[in-house]
């Protein structure tokens, strides 16, 4: 017989290196830009980028978990708006209002991402049309509150979101907390059944795991983290606008990819995701930087999310190849 | 016969939730359905139908064509770009921007054929490539007008339905020949259904992924040329909401998203029951919100009713397979 | 009064019986086996057992007491537990994390305990003697035999009172069939009650005590297994005589050499595979799991890129995907039928024209009456049991699905034929036909080569076998060398003698 293998720190990367590609991104863009414009790297560049991107992050937080089992959340997009508009017609000035209101958008987020769940654990409706339906239910409702952009969005409540700690920004500080939660949820059973839902999903459930459980909870945060994002944009932007969230989704899917999560549930990862978000928001600041005309600027960023994944698929089919 | 209906029930039940809508429809706004209406409403059921037709082919595979919107926008303004209203160029124009579409849709079925990059990806990507490449290759946005020929091409009609749904029955009736007549549909299917039989079975899966994704380019390009005969300003955005669309079409008609099964004909008995559903929504006034809200509520619907049908079907495969 | 007792059970569904007053009893420290064809009911009957169906009258008693079982919950707090054919293995767990699944090692903040986890996967392997698999792997990469190891490590470590292995031994190969018989042997003494179900005679003869037999729903008789003729359980289990289970051996080989592979390199598992295949002949492999047999049969067939060299009827040929294969004459069954052989949802007659659509054209179209003349005729040569040719694959039993297979690849007239495992999780009568199939297609000038994990039926079925050992061929063994024990001793490398 065989003797077991034991595994050393160069084998360990060998077999892992595709999960390096987002850093590698980051540590691309942030060396070109180190070189352009040598003294804007600092803290206060840091805390600049990690609140531009912190929407884009919660949302694609949310996004990775639903990838994980397996699925995908397009109303992420409407749960934004949602939330966006509610704020920004309703929350008024007061501390009352803007934590009623606060709730209320999340509350109505966790909703949406139940009722997603729901129907996609109890029948076998695909996600993608369930979550593009409640997507559709979503930018009406918003239409419905605020039909153009505008609303009134108090300084107060912005200056909240983005208050910093001396250099360090709330946005910053939440993302280091995410991470750090990730870590520990990863290793509990929650954890381990979002990644066997993902996985072999008939398996899970023999298995004695709770599917429809971890559907619900996964699709509720979903909801839950995109409810955020739309309050933090609300403040970040301080209007209101019914087409808010419309970016959010396809970013958040390419952020999630970029960072290693497979679409086909399973595998990935948060802190990949964070990467993958930087990363994206990244190139776009980066092709401001190389002033690149904007008529160029989308064709970049899709070659770009294109080699990211190619890299990595091309990685997968080297080691099918081996294995066999 | 009783066999035959009883094995395609589920598309007639899609058909006749078209006609149900119809219907309502001459409820709601008496005298809607007048001979005009139905002549642009049988042109939007053309041009959204040539999409859905790719769109079904991809999906049938197991994969998606989110690249749609760009493909066909991209081949609206080249059509009225390259001809600049001259009716002799048409000769060459349209093969041209046709070759091109096939070009677009080439380049997705490589990515994710022969490189392994997941569908909604490598199309979500390639999708803002092309607007790139069109808005940037025209700095903004691109001139000429459509020749005359393909106005009164796109405006005439037939009795009651425009020209361009004439167009779309044959092209449909070629595609529904190739693919319960030819060997291309089998393997597609098959394909579709699971990769590794058809590879062991001899079938070239890579070649049968890669011309699912050149057919979408096709049909979006060829939609794309008509509708620029039809409208009087082309503008960028009008290939977006045929993204979603021909998605939900597809969905409602009863082809599975995950592919293998499902028939073409079920799509565009859902195209039909989209454009209806849409012009219900226009003749009702209700405002874009509530309308949107509706659109939701009703694919929801009418994907549950498709999903559940399917499913009663392969219950019943289960159950006899569990008892030997 | 026994220790397991099965009193009159029946269970119907849609009002056709699967199971009819079925009654028999085992005790602790035996080994009991299930016989049955396919459709006799032994699946049913575990399952009703394991909870997954409730049966609609009728008792089952354990230990004199009455058990109440309406779910596999139910079962396992009885200590019921069951391994299935079907895995349910969860690819991107690791090893450790899909045998303690839901029972995992935490500390006090609910986070798992991985250290832990590894320890106690390996003091399970030690308890039963398994040292070749890795607690950290992922479990999807691993072969199908690892995988079922883990399926019935998991059921182990539960410390079940009743195990019962259904068809658990299909998947595995050789060497770890013993290995659960001589598991099922220590559980026994250990005072357990093992239900062992398998389409296996020799596993049965050898690792069983007492068999009952199950025809259509209802028990035919329950016997002792020593000394026991096995002719006659086989006709008890059919209902008639069934002479010959091997068919008879009639060597057709001839001289001319139809395959010849020369240094066949593939990654690890493929080191210089060099051997010669006759025409007319039946030529066996054997080993261990993973020496190479599996990679072997995929390398010809192209769907593996293997170096070295491969003669055709004297003529190199390149082989780089089975649509080049098809084209040379080379077919394959392959290991699983459900995820390699067959598209379940779809007709018996979808699947087997899919491979020959090429030579049923008419121009650009198909030829449907000669689709149909085909699938007819081959559905008819196979004796394939099913109302039409439109009938679902997935409706079929584990035996016609496998006849669906050998239709498939026969409709394509190959000369060379490549099988891995043909009869794994096939009836006893399908079985016979299929020993037969083969014999006949070497009489007409077909070449074989035909890989089984079951030493008697390459013993039975060959003219000559292979025995690979580290991706070569270690040993070749052909007349009177040819038995099941020669094949055993060549596969862990022994040296036969002269």
């Amino acid at each position: 017989m065989k003797p077991l293998k034991g595994k050393s720190l160069g084998q360990l990367i060998s077999n892992n290196w595709i999960l390096l590609i987002p850093y590698l991104f980051l540590i691309v863009i942030t060396g070109v830009i180190a070189c352009l414009n040598p003294g804007t790297l600092g803290l206060g560049w840091i805390a600049n980028k990690s609140d531009a991107a912190f929407s884009l992050i919660l949302v694609s937080i949310g996004q990775t978990l639903v990838l994980l089992i397996g699925g995908f959340d397009l109303s992420v997009g409407g749960v934004i708006c949602v939330t966006n508009c509610l704020s920004a017609v309703y929350m008024g000035n007061s501390a009352g209002g803007m934590l009623l209101w606060s709730i209320v958008s999340i509350l109505f987020g966790i909703a949406v991402g139940v009722f997603n769940g729901f129907i996609i654990g109890k029948t076998s409706m695909q996600p993608f049309i369930v979550t593009l339906a409640t997507q559709s239910v979503c930018y009406g409702i918003a239409l419905l509150i605020l039909k153009v952009d505008g609303g009134n969005v108090s300084e107060n409540f912005t200056n909240l979101f983005l208050v910093r700690f001396g250099q360090i920004p709330l946005t910053l500080i939440f993302i280091v907390i995410l991470i750090l939660l990730w870590l520990y949820i990863k290793r509990t059973d929650f954890g381990i059944s979002i990644y066997a839902v993902g996985s072999n999903e008939k398996a899970a459930r023999l298995n004695g795991i709770y599917v429809l459980r971890t559907k619900i909870l996964v699709y509720g945060l979903s909801g839950l983290f995109a409810a955020l994002a739309g309050l933090f944009r609300t403040a970040q932007v301080a209007s209101g606008s019914p087409t808010a969230g419309a970016d959010f989704v396809m970013t958040s899917i390419s952020a999630a990819v970029i960072g290693g999560t497979s679409l086909l549930g399973g595998s990935g990862g948060l802190v990949g995701t964070i990467a993958g978000a930087f990363a994206i928001k990244g190139i776009a600041d980066l092709l401001v930087f190389l002033n690149v005309s904007s008529y160029w600027s989308s064709l970049v960023q899709g070659v770009l999310l294109i080699l990211a994944v190619a890299v990595s698929s091309i990685a997968v089919l080297h080691k099918e190849g081996d294995a066999a | 016969m009783k066999d035959a209906i009883r094995k395609n029930s589920t598309i007639l039940v899609t058909y006749l939730m078209a006609v149900a809508l119809l219907i309502l429809c001459a409820i709601v706004r008496p005298g809607y359905l007048n001979v005009d209406n139905i002549r642009t409403l049988s042109s939007q059921v053309a041009v959204l139908g040539l999409v859905t037709l790719g769109q079904a082919l991809v999906i049938l595979t197991g994969g998606m064509d989110l690249s749609v919107p760009w493909m066909f926008t991209m081949a609206g303004f080249l059509m009225a770009n390259l001809s600049n209203g001259d009716n002799g160029k048409i000769a060459y124009v349209i093969p041209i921007v046709l070759v091109i579409g096939i070009a677009m849709g080439l380049f997705n079925g490589v990515g994710v054929a022969y490189v392994g990059i997941a569908p909604v990806v490598m199309t979500m990507a390639s999708n803002i490539i092309f607007q790139g490449l069109l808005v940037g290759s025209f700095n903004g946005m691109p001139g000429g007008s459509s020749p005359s020929v393909m106005k009164s091409l796109a405006t005439g009609s037939v009795g009651a339905f425009n020209n361009l749904f004439l167009i779309w029955l044959a092209v449909s009736a070629v595609a529904l020949v190739a693919l319960y007549r030819m060997p291309f549909g089998r393997r597609l299917y098959a394909v579709g259904s699971n990769e590794k039989v058809a590879q062991f079975s001899g079938v070239n899966v890579k070649v049968v992924k890669a011309a699912a994704y050149a057919l979408s380019g096709l049909t979006a390009a060829l939609a794309g040329i008509l509708y620029s005969g039809s409208l009087g300003q082309l503008y960028l955005g009008m290939g977006d909401e045929y993204q979603m669309q021909s998605i939900a079409a597809v969905a409602i008609g009863g082809i599975s998203l995950v592919g293998g099964s499902g028939s073409y004909v079920g799509a565009m008995a859902g195209t039909l029951i989209i454009i209806i559903l849409n012009g219900v929504l226009a003749a009702v006034n209700i405002s874009e919100g509530a309308q949107r809200i509706v659109y939701g509520v009703v694919l929801f619907i009418a994907v549950l009713i498709s999903t559940r049908r399917n499913n009663m079907r392969l219950v019943q495969v289960k159950k006899t397979t569990e008892n030997s | 009064m026994a220790d397991l007792e099965f009193d009159h059970i029946s269970k119907s569904f849609d009002g056709v019986y699967a199971l009819k007053d079925v009654s028999f009893s085992c005790n602790k420290g035996e080994v009991h086996a299930l016989l049955g064809e396919n459709g006799a009911g032994k699946s049913t009957l575990l399952k009703v057992l394991s909870g997954a169906h409730q049966a609609d009258s009728g008792e089952i008693r354990l230990f004199g007491e009455t058990v109440t079982i309406h779910n596999p919950r139910d079962a396992m707090a009885y200590g019921i537990g069951t391994v299935y054919q079907e895995l349910s293995i969860v690819p991107d767990l690791t090893v450790g994390e899909n045998i303690f699944v839901g029972r995992l090692p935490k500390n006090r903040l609910g986070k798992i305990n991985h250290k832990k986890l590894t320890q106690m996967t390996l003091d399970l392997f030690h308890q039963y003697d398994v040292d070749d698999i890795d607690p950290n792997a992922k479990a999807g990469p691993l072969s199908l035999s690892k995988r079922q190891m883990i399926e019935i490590l998991r059921v182990l470590s539960k410390n079940p009172k009743v195990v019962v292995l259904d068809e658990a031994t299909s998947a595995l190969t050789q060497n770890r069939v013993q290995w659960l018989l001589s598991l099922a042997r220590k559980l026994a003494n250990e005072g357990k009650i093992i239900i062992f179900i398998s389409h296996r005679m020799a596993e049965i003869k050898d690792g069983c005590d007492n068999v009952t037999i199950l025809r259509n729903g209802s028990t035919v008789g329950s016997l002792s297994l020593q000394n026991v003729d096995m002719d006659e359980v086989i006709s008890m289990m059919l209902g008639r005589k069934m002479s010959g289970y091997y068919p008879e051996k009639v060597s057709t080989v001839q001289d001319d050499v139809a395959l010849e592979v020369s240094d066949l390199r593939w990654g690890h598992s493929l080191n210089g595979v060099n051997f010669q295949l006759h025409k007319g002949e039946v030529l066996g492999i054997g080993g261990l799991a993973g020496q190479g047999e599996a990679e072997l049969l995929l390398a010809l067939y192209g769907i593996l890129d293997a170096r070295g060299t491969v003669r055709l009827n004297g003529k190199p040929v390149k082989i780089n995907s089975p649509k080049d294969s098809l084209r040379n004459g080379i077919s394959l069954v392959p290991e699983d039928r459900g995820t390699q052989g067959l598209l379940l949802s779809f007709p018996i007659g979808f699947n087997i024209s899919l491979p020959c659509l090429d030579r049923l054209r008419h121009g650009l179209f198909i030829d449907r009456a000669g689709e149909k003349q085909i699938i007819d005729r081959y559905m008819g040569e196979l004796k394939i049991k099913a109302d039409s040719p439109a009938v679902l694959v997935a409706n079929l039993s584990g035996g016609n699905q496998q006849k669906v297979v050998l239709a498939k690849i026969l409709a394509m007239e190959p000369s060379l034929l490549l099988m891995h495992d043909i009869t794994r999780g096939v009836d006893i009568g399908t079985k016979k036909e299929m020993f037969a199939l083969v014999r006949e297609l070497a009489a007409k000038g077909n070449s074989i080569l035909y890989y089984s994990t079951d030493g008697e039926e390459l013993v039975n079925v060959c003219d000559r076998v292979m025995v690979m050992y580290d991706g070569k061929v270690d040993a070749v063994l052909e007349k009177d060398d040819l038995t099941r024990r020669n094949i055993v001793s060549a596969s862990i490398g022994e040296i036969l003698s002269a």
